[in-house]
């Protein structure tokens, strides 16, 4: 999996430190500054209807009076208008969404590449993808059009006569509507398991002759090859005397063989497929260049520059220190490696062998009596996680000697919980690829079960801020219009890094900005080509964004500035809203690796805020249109 | 507004959508069948039917791929560009799973764009395979590309394109490149692939496309696709994907390629030899078929019409006795003395200064027949213009002939095709396959005497087929001295002075250095004189003689390119000048014709 931004621990996301505000300031901020735009905006608002004075009284009583009815909410108005809110949906029939997924799975089959080397990214891509896409959309359909047909039909009277507050009527819709969606999403989430748990279980034949008998290290086993089933077949190896064998791995899974009579039969199901969620334990990567120094790993090439490479039969290495090496964090007597690295050669040479690299444990202390474990040589397996268990007990070799003894993992190498990993390629002018999240250990693992409703739980909190946006801004806009806003900022919300990306490119490349205020935060890669005015013009003119504009400079600068001020409001915005896709957590589930608990409490809290501050936000508007009424 | 002129309004209305939805019924009519046959339908369905460009006329009609079309409601352009950048990403990132799925949602939304099956086929069968290390792993991506072009041909069933790229990456990526050892053993154990293949052409049935081992060859079984190609092109008139020439040379070559993979490999049984006569049958088969070209007229490629240039020429100097003569004696008596030193110089020993003289004097002598016919007898001047305008445009037939020979080395292959199949021939690529052998395995001596023992064979192949050397050194002879050199470093030996192939070492296309103890080499011919031109298909030396017919000596102006006895020209007459593209006699099997299936 693609690891290219750093999980914080909740702490650390939370407060202030070094060079981050951390997310509670920024919280804090950004709802001093709404604050402060709605007193402003909300007295503009009054001041045209009543004037001056009479205007900044009536918005005046509106913020005092704000506190208690924010404390006055009652539990059983908001559950009552949550019901209304139910059933409006359930009678718009938005069970029909439903209906739709389940017409996606069933002609799935059709889409879905059966022959894929990886089959459970697929289906869980597939299942994920579709389920986030159609909860989004009644989410964005059920809240943008509740309140303004309410309004339109004046059906929002038999309400607003009543003893209800205008917070209730919001954070009411927002929980009713959830509720439905929830409901949908939990039985979307069950088809979906039984959809991607059926379809990627599966079995194979055994033919006789297709197995001979061999006697491999003393011990008599049998090899051969399954039958072709499911557009694959496998390789296995039965132990006559164990009674078990194992296949190899093909399409991301293995399975186990038993004996019954004297007919080979797949035990179980597949072994990896659906994956479980690995716990990977993360180091931190640095580099040694060829001649041993600190240094960077090199570029070969190619247009990603996720990985770098180190240069074989040299001292270039790629040194991974991590924290946490313990019996505690590694009960099984061990530590399970695991490696995702790609080769790179620089001449064929022989074809039919792997490259061979090899692996070095290193107590970080230079003046450890064993500082280093001796080299462990491997073959690199690519685009598949390479397994290397290595024992608790370890040959190394102590400053002081010259033979290898055997130590122990924990108590020797890693007395203090640090373990650094080193790894080099042992053939000359070739390379190997890494990034920081391609070597871990695999702390523990979590069930497929588990990890699939972690995914779903992101999709449940994307539905919830939609449902919020979209109940908000219907509160003071008609329900297209409330819609197409919502889409706006959900697609600003999906396109954050794309907008940072275009606006920090044309700010820095302001010389008086630059001087100014220096570089922009987030920015991530820049996006040449300019904002929308420029691009328009491109577009229209047919030239790429390598070449000139060719217009005078001052038309070109007028361009600029125009396009810097449009840019800088969806940065604004951007840096408001939520980063959709970091809530979209499919990739986890799909590659097989856990959703961290850190990762769901952060977004949990993201979601919690907005749905706060949404409510009182909407609860101003709707105070603010009764006042009008 | 009263009721009234509201209600007429509608009328109005509904009267003007009436009026408007009546040509739209008349152009968009349905084709269907009916009791008494189909009915062409409006003319929308008249002209796609006209075109071919109904799905159903298009390839196999895919419900996933016209379900996803209707779903883009029109925007399957935009939603195909969307997958390309998408696919580019996936790629950029070496996911390369992903860019499967984007580049098969791609195909499926745009079945019938054959640039896209062409073009991301090479992205899987080419640059995503070699990406990955393990050879396994990169056949399984060139087969992914296989399978993609396969999908592609099945929705574009008359895309001669598709099919014929389908054999080239049959034979070309799994046969040619630098896995090719590993890829054949993979291709040919592979069951399951050979069970897909054989749905679209006889594999499992067919012993024609198996090799010494009776298993399917990659080479064999993409010569079926080119043929599947070929079909197309000869029986529906589809236009072939590229040059007619270059496109129906791919499956001989496939046979060729066979031969030389399994002689390679170490089969040096009757079956290889039988194998090079199916590539040699195939091959002059290939020369018995008529090619259109850019020049406006067909070709054969087989066709030599040098022998019929002469007699028309004997007949022209018949009907006006000595004025050849006269005309070049003139020609001669204009030349000055350094002209004629010049012209009288092997080109080999000529001077660079001699070079200008050469050129003018060559330009002085040169005439054509019909500066012969101006100069015949009043009376059969008539009849003389004729023969010379018959001489020029067989001239013009034989340099097109001559110059397409060249591009597919036509008169190379033909002639190695029929050497490879000779006992000796087969003896000696043995010996040099089993002194390779022996040197790998460390029994220096040993593969010294093989090599010494292929040498001397090899010596009495080249002297018989001069025209071959160098092609055959270039080919591989080159990397077998240099095998040798290394092998004689390593017995602390030095290039024997009787050295068989001692003309040879040392030439530039041997890509061994002269050993100081051998004689500078020099170009043999067939004479065993040295040549100016040596004659063979390179286009640096493809200078026929018969493009210049009217040369001073026409008795000297022996074509380079005349057949070796046992090469066989084509007895079936030459094509008219200039045959319409369209006619197709090369159809009709003549009675010397043999097929290649004819061959056990």
């Amino acid at each position: 999996m693609i690891v290219d931004y750093e999980i914080q621990s909740l702490w650390e996301w939370l407060l202030p430190s070094l060079g981050k505000n951390g997310a509670l300031l920024e919280f804090v901020f950004m709802a001093a500054v709404i604050c402060l735009l709605g007193v402003i905006v909300g007295y503009l608002g009054s001041a045209l209807r009543h004037g001056f004075n009479e205007g900044f009284y009536r918005m005046a009583a509106v913020v005092v009076n704000a506190p208690a009815d924010l404390l006055r909410i009652g539990f059983g108005r908001v559950l009552a208008m949550a019901m209304l809110a139910a059933q409006e949906a359930i009678r718009k029939k938005i069970l029909i969404v439903f209906g739709i997924f389940v017409l996606f799975l069933l002609v799935a089959g059709w889409y879905l590449d059966q022959e894929s080397d990886r089959p459970a990214e697929i289906y869980l891509s597939f299942v994920l993808t579709s389920t986030n896409f159609l909860i989004v959309v009644m989410a964005l359909f059920i809240s943008a059009f509740s309140l303004p047909n309410d309004i339109k039909n004046r059906t929002i009277y038999t309400i607003v006569t009543k003893p209800v507050l205008p917070s209730e009527i919001v954070i009411g819709r927002i929980l009713g509507f959830t509720a439905v969606g929830t409901v949908m999403l939990a039985m979307m989430g069950g088809v979906s398991y039984l959809f991607v748990v059926r379809g990627l279980s599966h079995r194979h034949e055994f033919v006789a002759e297709n197995a001979a008998a061999e006697i491999v290290e003393g011990k008599v086993v049998e090899k051969g090859k399954t039958e072709h089933s499911n557009h694959h077949s496998h390789e296995f190896t039965f132990d006559e005397k164990e009674g078990i064998g194992v296949t190899d791995s093909v399409m991301q899974h293995t399975h186990i063989i038993e004996k019954a009579g004297d007919e080979f039969v797949i035990a179980g199901s597949p072994e990896g497929l659906p994956p479980s969620g690995r716990v990977p334990h993360f180091g931190k990567l640095r580099f040694l260049n060829r001649a041993g120094a600190e240094g960077d790993g090199v570029n070969v090439g190619y247009e990603w520059t996720y990985r770098k490479y180190i240069e074989g039969g040299t001292l270039a290495a790629a040194i991974w220190t991590f924290d946490g090496i313990n019996e505690r964090n590694f009960p099984k007597g061990g530590l399970p490696l695991e490696l995702n690295l790609t080769v790179f050669r620089t001449h064929k040479g022989d074809i039919e062998k792997t490259i061979v690299g090899e692996i070095i444990l290193q107590n970080p202390d230079p003046n450890a009596a064993i500082r280093r474990s001796t080299p462990i040589t491997f073959s690199v397996k690519e685009y598949q996680s390479d397994q290397q268990f290595i024992p608790r007990k370890i040959p190394a070799v102590r400053l002081d000697e010259s033979t290898p003894i055997d130590v122990d993992l924990f108590d020797d190498l890693a007395p203090d919980g640090k373990l650094e990993v080193i790894v080099r390629c042992a053939e000359r002018a070739q390379y190997f690829g890494m990034a920081q999240a391609d070597v871990y250990f695999k702390a523990s693992e979590t069930w497929f079960i588990v990890n699939f409703f972690k995914a779903y739980a992101g999709i449940w909190m994307q539905m919830l801020i939609v449902i919020c946006l979209g109940v908000t801004l219907s509160t003071f806009l008609s329900g297209p219009v409330a819609m197409m806003a919502t889409i706006s900022t959900l697609a600003m919300g999906v396109f954050t890094r794309f907008i940072a990306g275009i606006f920090g490119e044309q700010f820095e490349a302001n010389p008086f900005l630059a001087r100014l205020f220096g570089t922009v935060p987030d920015k991530g890669v820049g996006i040449p080509g300019g904002g929308p005015i420029e691009s328009l013009i491109r577009v229209v003119t047919q030239k790429n964004v390598s070449i000139d504009l060719e217009l005078h400079p001052l038309i070109t600068a007028a361009i600029s500035w125009i396009d810097l001020f449009l840019m800088g409001v969806l940065y604004i915005f951007t840096q408001i809203l939520p980063d959709f896709r970091q809530l979209n957590r499919a990739d986890n589930v799909a590659t097989g690796f856990d959703i961290p608990m850190t990762l769901m409490t952060q977004h949990s809290l993201i979601t919690l805020s907005f749905f706060v501050m949404l409510s009182i936000v909407g609860y101003f508007i709707l105070k603010t249109r009764e006042i009008a009424a | 507004m009263n009721l009234g002129s509201s209600f007429w309004r509608k009328i109005v209305y509904a009267a003007s959508i009436g009026v408007l939805l009546f040509p739209l019924f008349i152009l968009g009519q349905p084709a269907s069948m009916g009791p008494e046959g189909r009915r062409p339908g409006g003319k929308l369905a008249q002209l796609r039917h006209q075109h071919k460009l109904s799905q159903a006329n298009l390839g196999d009609i895919d419900p996933a791929s016209e379900s996803m079309r209707l779903a883009s409601l029109g925007m399957s352009g935009v939603a195909a560009t969307v997958l390309w950048n998408q696919a580019q990403h996936y790629k950029n990132e070496h996911n390369f799973d992903k860019m499967a799925v984007a580049i098969k949602q791609m195909s499926k939304i745009q079945p019938n764009y054959i640039a896209v099956w062409d073009f991301q086929a090479h992205n899987l069968g080419y640059n995503v395979s070699v990406e990955f290390d393990n050879y396994k792993h990169r056949y399984h991506w060139v087969k992914k590309g296989i399978d993609f072009l396969i999908d592609g041909t099945r929705h574009n069933a008359e895309s001669p394109k598709l099919l014929s790229k389908t054999g080239w990456y049959m034979g070309q990526k799994i046969g040619r490149s630098d896995e090719k050892r590993p890829f054949r053993v993979l291709f040919r154990n592979d069951f399951e692939f050979h069970r897909r293949l054989d749905e679209e052409v006889d594999v499992l049935s067919n012993n024609k496309i198996r090799g010494p081992d009776a298993s399917p060859d990659n080479w064999l079984v993409g010569r079926l696709f080119h043929l599947r190609a070929q079909s197309l092109v000869d029986d529906l008139g589809v236009r072939p994907a590229n040059s007619p020439l270059i496109f129906h040379k791919d499956a001989p070559m496939s046979l060729m390629n066979f031969s030389k993979a399994i002689e390679a490999e170490g089969n040096f049984s009757d079956f290889t030899m039988r194998a090079w006569e199916r590539a040699a049958v195939a091959w002059k088969n290939f020369g018995r078929r008529q090619l259109p070209t850019s020049y406006g007229m067909t070709i054969r490629l087989g066709d030599d019409v040098s022998h019929e240039i002469r007699e028309m020429q004997m007949e022209l100097d018949s009907i006006a006795p000595g004025v050849r003569k006269n005309l070049v004696a003139e020609r001669e008596a204009s030349l000055t003395e350094a002209e004629r030193k010049a012209l009288a110089t092997p080109r080999e020993q000529m001077q660079d200064d001699m070079y200008e003289a050469y050129m003018a004097g060559a330009q002085k002598m040169h005439y054509s027949e019909e500066d012969v016919a101006n100069r015949a007898p009043n009376d059969v001047r008539r009849k003389a213009l004729r023969i010379a305008e018959e001489i020029a445009a067989k001239t013009e037939y034989a340099s097109r002939v001559s110059q397409s020979q060249d591009t597919v080395a036509y008169r190379y292959w033909l002639m190695r095709a029929e050497l490879e199949q000779t006992p000796q021939m087969t003896k000696a690529r043995e010996l040099i396959f089993n002194a390779k052998q022996s040197m790998d395995e460390a029994h220096l001596e040993e593969a010294k005497e093989l090599y010494d023992e292929s040498w001397g064979i090899w010596a009495k192949v080249l002297a018989e087929n001069p025209v071959l050397r160098d092609e055959l050194a270039e080919d591989d002879l080159s990397s077998h001295l240099k095998q040798y050199t290394v092998l004689l470093r390593q017995l602390d030996e030095e290039f024997p002075l009787d050295f068989p192939l001692k003309q040879f070492v040392g030439m530039p296309s041997s890509g061994v250095e002269q050993p100081p103890a051998l004689p500078t080499p020099t170009r043999i011919t067939p004479a065993g004189a040295p040549d100016a031109a040596p004659s063979t298909d390179k286009p640096a030396d493809a200078k026929p003689a018969d493009a210049k017919p009217a040369d001073a000596k026409p008795a000297d102006a022996k074509p380079a390119d005349t057949k070796p006895a046992d090469a066989k020209p084509a007895a079936d007459k030459p094509a008219a000048d200039k045959q319409p593209a369209d006619k197709k006699p090369a159809d009709k099997k003549p009675a010397d014709k043999k097929d290649v299936d004819d061959i056990p």
